[in-house]
């Protein structure tokens, strides 16, 4: 048994993650996950100017009547929404998945970034899911479940059908069980 | 008195009658009716609450309470024979196999490999008849647990001891080397008295406090005609001298706290016996509910000990034990555990080679300190919340000794707690150090692990610092503020580890 410090200088022939290739999903994801937030913004938007507006001519309340703590939340909200669209612009470049002989990778997120790999020896079992939405767009969510804990340990969604079949496939021929 | 749990040895006999005695399908000794009686009851009577209440105070109703009362009193007593008599189990090609099911009948089957420790838990009534409960755990997705009610003492041995030793026949070749045990922790009456002393009476204080609280709700019809009662004086008189009882209010509460700490600590850790054997640790204690638990070594998943200030004075800490979860709803992560209070530090070293022991703990090893961002962080939250503490008080000179205070108590207590957060690692195993007066240490092996989670937020990354997740059958264990390139580092490991071993894991 070689120690550690050994391995430490030894470590660049270890396989390395934050220089592996991540595959990046499929552009309609994008455009799905824009959509959804230029919807929300919209609704959003629509509910908060038409309830001023709607107050103001039937109501007869001045736009200066209007209580400092509504602007407040406001603008808390848009501010959030522009958060929100700046973590989908940006993020995007940044989520994705690599598969590597042994193990599957994901990482997401970015604010809040994180990856997440789960090694194939270790697996329980694996799930390829699809709500309507997604079916009507052909993306599904591959689910990957290890011991210990409830709920899908790995989760991608947004992925081709296509793509996830052929990783389950892979799996199910090198997985452990 | 009934006292089982001797512990048999594992021999070829014992395989014999446990393959004769189990091989059919078989109810539980009758007195098990006694145990679905008391859970139907229960449940028939928290499902009728409000109508029973209303026969207390309803003279209407009263008349009926015969009636309501028999017949509940039936539909209990046909519910547990049903499903006393329902219930069948019998051991079939290493799988052990539950009928059950009140109205419907429902079949579970357990492979011994799926098992993941088998328990004897005796209750007081259990006890009074002479038998004992056994608890099935398993772990994975599919198969929940499963308890087994009433088992003769010495047939709940043999049939725990077939199961195990059937198991292991799988697993390893053969025990070749003998069952000797080694005994990790034996609580007498003093170190009992010294881990009861030891503990977190506040916590304990403020749980009791928690089930006052959640108690007067039931309860409260009840109190309020009793508070009712009390003469208007005293209420004018205590309207202004309320204050003269915080002392005293104070003072109960330590003594509760005191006492019900070491009053719970005597209940369930009394005569506490822990043994070290050479495919699995045991341990059994309790004064009125008896408790015999068994982890087969493989299967544990990570070791944690924790202790206060006081138990470091005596050199004792609480040791928990994680093995497989099989609790799916446990939301939390935090894993099934059973805990080992009173350990010392020789036990706890015998038992980390019993348990890692084709692995390397004393070698070399690698000390890995968090990023000073931490201390940061820390000293940060520290001054941010003293200083309302410190504005609220006073003013002028002594405002001022508060801030200096305050900085100081920040700046000490987040240096000796950025200087407790540590790690060490060894090529096979990990250890998580945290805590400063209430230490924490954590140990697991690489190998062992099911994935790993690498975590930055924006903050972190530009600091060049991220958490690191690892993830056992037996929850989360995190290691938080590393240097980025430590915890890249640490990742890469912990896969290489995990994708080159092929040693059974759970």
């Amino acid at each position: 048994m070689e120690d550690f410090q050994n391995n430490k200088l030894s470590l660049d022939e270890l396989p390395q993650l934050n220089v592996l290739d991540f595959e990046r999903l499929p552009g309609r994801y994008f455009r799905l996950r824009l959509w959804t937030w230029a919807l929300v913004l919209f609704l959003s938007s629509f509910l908060l100017f038409g309830g001023i507006l709607w107050a103001n001519v039937k109501e007869d309340v001045l736009i200066s009547e209007i209580p400092a703590v509504l602007w407040g939340l406001m603008t808390a909200w848009y501010l959030f929404i522009s958060l929100w669209g700046i973590s989908e612009f940006n993020g995007f470049a940044l989520r994705g998945y690599a598969m590597r002989e042994r193990d599957l990778s994901f990482r997401s997120g970015y604010f809040f970034h994180a990856y997440t790999t789960v090694p194939f020896n270790r697996l329980q079992h694996s799930e390829i899911s699809q709500g309507p939405l997604a079916r009507a767009v052909k993306l599904c969510t591959l689910k990957i479940y290890t011991a210990g804990s409830s709920g899908a340990n790995l989760s991608i969604s947004g992925m081709d059908p296509i793509d996830a079949q052929r990783i389950r496939d892979y799996i199910d021929e090198h997985g452990s069980e | 008195m009934p006292n089982g749990f001797e512990i048999t040895s594992m021999s070829m006999e014992v395989n014999d009658d446990f393959k004769a005695a189990f091989s059919d399908p078989r109810r539980q000794h009758f007195l098990g009716v006694i145990r679905y009686f008391t859970k139907y009851l229960v449940l028939l009577v928290r499902s009728f609450f409000p109508i029973l209440a209303g026969l207390a105070i309803s003279d209407g109703l009263r008349q009926y309470a015969e009636v309501i009362g028999w017949g509940i009193f039936t539909l209990v007593v046909v519910a547990a024979i049903v499903e006393y008599w329902r219930f069948r189990f019998h051991v079939e090609n290493r799988t052990i196999i539950i009928q059950k099911g009140l109205l419907e009948q429902e079949t579970i089957t357990i492979p011994f490999d799926r098992i993941q420790a088998l328990h004897l838990e005796q209750a007081p009534w259990q006890r009074f008849v002479g038998l004992t409960g056994l608890k099935i755990d398993t772990a994975g997705t599919s198969g929940s647990e499963v308890d087994l009610q009433a088992l003769k003492i010495d047939e709940a041995n043999v049939l725990r001891d077939g199961i195990m030793s059937a198991r292991e026949e799988s697993v390893t070749s053969s025990s070749e080397n003998e069952p000797e045990s080694k005994l990790l922790v034996h609580l007498s009456l003093n170190a009992l008295l010294k881990v009861g002393v030891t503990q977190d009476h506040f916590r304990n204080g403020f749980l009791a406090f928690g089930a006052v609280i959640a108690l007067y709700e039931p309860l409260k019809s009840w109190i309020d005609v009793w508070l009712s009662a009390v003469p208007e004086m005293v209420w004018s008189v205590l309207s202004w001298t309320w204050f003269l009882f915080i002392p005293l209010g104070v003072f109960l509460f330590l003594i509760v706290s005191f006492t019900i700490s070491i009053v719970g600590a005597f209940l369930k850790y009394f005569n506490l016996r822990a043994a070290l054997h050479a495919q699995e640790i045991s341990l059994k204690a309790g004064l009125l509910r008896r408790f015999e638990y068994r982890i087969p070594l493989t299967k544990i998943q990570i070791l944690e000990w924790k202790s206060n200030l006081l138990r470091r004075s005596l050199h004792i800490e609480t040791l928990r034990i994680f093995q497989a979860s099989a609790q799916e709803s446990d939301a939390s992560g935090k894993g099934l555990a059973i805990s080992v209070p009173g350990i010392s530090q020789q036990a706890s070293s015998k038992l980390v080679t019993a348990v890692f022991h084709d692995q390397t703990y004393d070698v070399k090893a690698e000390q890995i300190q968090p990023d000073s961002y931490l201390f940061y962080r820390l000293l940060i939250t520290r001054i941010l919340s003293g200083s309302v503490l410190s504005f609220a008080f006073a003013s002028g000179w002594g405002q001022l000794f508060m801030i200096g205070l305050v900085l100081l108590w920040a700046f000490w207590s987040s240096r000796k707690i950025f200087e407790n957060h540590w790690l060490r690692v060894t090529p096979d195993l990990c250890q998580l150090h945290s805590g400063w007066l209430r230490k924490k240490r954590t140990l697991f092996s690489f190998y062992q692990l099911q994935r790993v989670v690498f975590y930055q937020n924006a903050v972190m990354r530009k600091r060049g610092v991220a958490h690191i997740t690892f993830a056992t059958s037996a929850g989360n264990r995190t290691f938080k503020y590393l240097n980025e390139t430590d915890a890249s580092r640490l990742y890469d490991w912990s896969l290489a580890q995990i994708e080159q071993s092929d040693l059974e894991w759970m």
